[in-house]
């Protein structure tokens, strides 16, 4: 019994005793960091080396760090998931008997990667992370809250090291060969800088279980049953194209064939674990507006049974990484796998002066909003649930009140005017649809010109007798489409 | 040499599919994905005076996608690996990722392609020493 109050008594004292993490001077810097263990971001803040000793004490013989991953986007690198390899990272203790390296690493994530002018890919530790967010940690005196620290670093160090003189840290990042596209280019390194903090076991914990970046990352092998990621990403296109869908927003009325009433470029992913989908990304950009009519545009990803997710939907003012007022937004799906993405299309891109934007002959372009929606199922959905792409990408349009979708599908929304109607195929008089996709190389028509003028070849390949040119959409007329490549558009 | 005997002997990718018309098939199997509809309207083709759309009608026979859909049928073990989980990465020729992931069986996947594309590559890898390291292209 004596024993036992003593240990409680020593316990409770260790905790009494508990020092926050701390942000560490030194930072990472073109891939390589000699960090300082004893010197702190804020000067007060500078670890003792009993301090170091606590650290290791209580994360069982390791010293164990935050790394905040900062990435110039690569790959299918974004601000929601990006990512390092470790390639070398040793702790150096340097005590009066001598001086001590632990080399014997670990994170919670690695990944198969090859390194600069190789292709031979081999496992690797990797950090990964996100920008932007603030972590909420059990308490405020630790440097992690607030911070945007990410994943974690762990370093053996069995020995004790309350008499080291000096101690650091020295980490090395892996060069990947990003020539050849993910996952290597996902998993280099930019520039930087990274920082660095000394972590207590709980906000190891706390990181390790909010895994920054680690849901949307591809290719990740999770060195820890706390991490749930996928197996496998689908993408469609692809991780680095978009759909190009266009709208004539006059329906049922009969519009002027020059498909730019809204242009929107999407892409979407699926995340797939055990043969099942877990989770769903989409990104995509307004491109151009040209309408006089303002609208709202969802994205509906029509599975063949019913879903439940909790979702999250970024909307980036132009060419920012700030996000318009009321974003990010988090919302129940409870049937569906479908959201407004963009509302009210004219305040969301307008240029000053011009009815219209980058459909205009003489008028300057401008970038439009970008969007990332995030979707974690409640339950996985089997892979043969997945529809065909394109998906269902719909416009409604305020003044008409009428929905208009690609041919086929149904109406969405219970206070359109076509709301119910058994019509599903969209088409004019003509027999024109009033929503078309393309590949992301297509240009938007300038504002009243007809598709068919726009793109010569347009005409002959749709007619389907076999006499057409599939790469119609890279022949377009300089004087009669609008000039805003996706080099532009897609920032 | 014995080595690429083995993968000549065992490449079962299998790319199928693609073709305008048998998209055209496709959608009509599944309407609600579809973007070439057969069209409501009673208007009859006439003979083309113009490029223009409004020139023209669209009949039935008109298409009005640009991308196809194709299936690939992807079994590692085939491949002489030894590892249970394998990776495998589908790209374009313009370095476009389609597939990433890691697998333990056969993989099925369906691709959505434009249509002026016409192969894909296939790279697989696994972390068992020893085990090949395959990059194959495929013709759709």
């Amino acid at each position: 019994m004596r024993r036992f109050i003593y240990a409680m008594y020593i316990m409770c004292c260790f905790e009494l005793l508990a020092i926050e993490s701390v942000k560490l001077k030194n930072t990472i810097r073109q891939g390589a960091g000699e960090i300082d263990l004893l010197v702190a971001h804020i000067a007060d803040k500078s670890p003792t080396v009993g301090d170091l000793e606590w650290f290791r004490q209580d994360n069982s013989g390791h010293l164990v760090f935050a790394i905040d991953v900062n990435e110039a986007a690569s790959g299918s690198e974004k601000a929601q998931s990006q990512a390092v390899t470790i390639k070398n990272a040793y702790v150096t203790v340097v005590t009066p008997s001598g001086t001590k390296q632990y080399s014997e690493f670990f994170t919670p994530t690695s990944t198969v990667v090859a390194s600069d002018n190789d292709t031979q890919r081999t496992l690797h530790y990797t950090v990964i992370g996100d920008s932007g967010s603030s972590r909420i940690t059990g308490s405020t005196d630790s440097d992690i809250y607030g911070s945007s620290f990410d994943g974690t670093l762990s370093i053996s160090v069995p020995d004790d090291i309350s008499n080291a003189i000096s101690a650091s840290l020295t980490v090395e990042f892996l060069q990947t060969n990003t020539s050849l596209g993910d996952p290597e280019a996902f998993y280099d390194f930019s520039g930087g800088y990274e920082d660095v903090a000394i972590l207590s076991y709980k906000d190891k914990v706390y990181l390790e279980e909010t895994a920054p970046g680690v849901s949307e990352a591809p290719l990740v092998v999770a060195n820890s049953e706390v991490i749930v990621t996928p197996d496998a990403w689908f993408y469609y296109p692809s991780n680095g194209s978009f759909f190009v869908v266009s709208y004539e927003d006059s329906y049922p009325q009969r519009g002027d064939y020059d498909f730019n009433d809204l242009v929107v470029g999407y892409r979407v992913g699926f995340g797939i674990r055990d043969n099942q989908v877990i989770s769903l990304t989409a990104t995509g950009y307004m491109i151009a507006r040209g309408a006089s009519y303002t609208h709202d545009w969802y994205l509906h990803i029509p599975f063949s049974t019913s879903v439940s997710a909790i979702a999250t939907i970024n909307i980036y003012q132009p060419g920012s990484s700030v996000q318009i007022s009321g974003y990010p937004k988090s919302t129940r799906l409870s049937n569906a796998a479908e959201m407004l993405v963009f509302k009210d299309s004219k305040s969301l891109m307008s240029i000053p002066g011009f009815e219209f934007a980058n459909t205009l002959q003489d008028a300057p372009i401008i970038q439009g909003s970008k969007f990332t929606v995030v979707m974690h199922f409640d339950t996985p959905i089997p892979m043969a649930s997945i529809p065909n792409a394109p998906y269902d990408p719909y416009l409604y349009t305020e003044v008409t009140g009428q929905e208009i979708h690609l041919p086929g599908n149904g109406t969405r929304l219970s206070f359109s005017a076509n709301s119910g109607n058994v019509d599903t195929q969209y088409k004019d008089s003509q027999g024109y649809p009033y929503a078309l996709v393309f590949p992301e190389d297509w240009l938007p028509p300038i504002e009243h010109v007809d598709l068919g003028d726009a793109y010569v070849k347009f005409l002959s390949y749709s007619r389907g007798d076999g006499s057409g040119d599939t790469s119609w959409y890279l022949s377009p007329n300089a004087e009669k489409t609008k000039n805003i490549g996706q080099a532009f558009w897609k920032w | 040499m014995k080595y690429y005997f083995v993968i000549s002997c065992c490449f079962i990718v299998v790319g199928c599919g693609g073709s305008s018309q048998e998209q055209t098939n496709q959608v009509n199997t599944q309407p609600q994905n579809s973007v070439q509809q057969i069209t409501q309207q009673t208007a009859q083709p006439t003979t083309p005076t113009s490029t223009l759309l409004i020139d023209n009608l669209a009949d039935d026979k008109f298409q009005f996608s640009q991308f196809s859909d194709h299936t690939l049928v992807i079994d590692p073990q085939s491949y002489g690996f030894s590892a249970d989980t394998v990776f495998v990465k589908v790209y374009t020729e313009d370095g476009n990722t389609l597939f990433l992931g890691k697998i333990s069986g056969v993989l099925n996947l369906n691709l959505y392609l434009e249509n002026i594309k016409s192969k894909v590559i296939i790279d697989m890898f696994s972390i068992v020493s020893g085990d090949p390291q395959i990059t194959q292209e495929i013709n759709l």
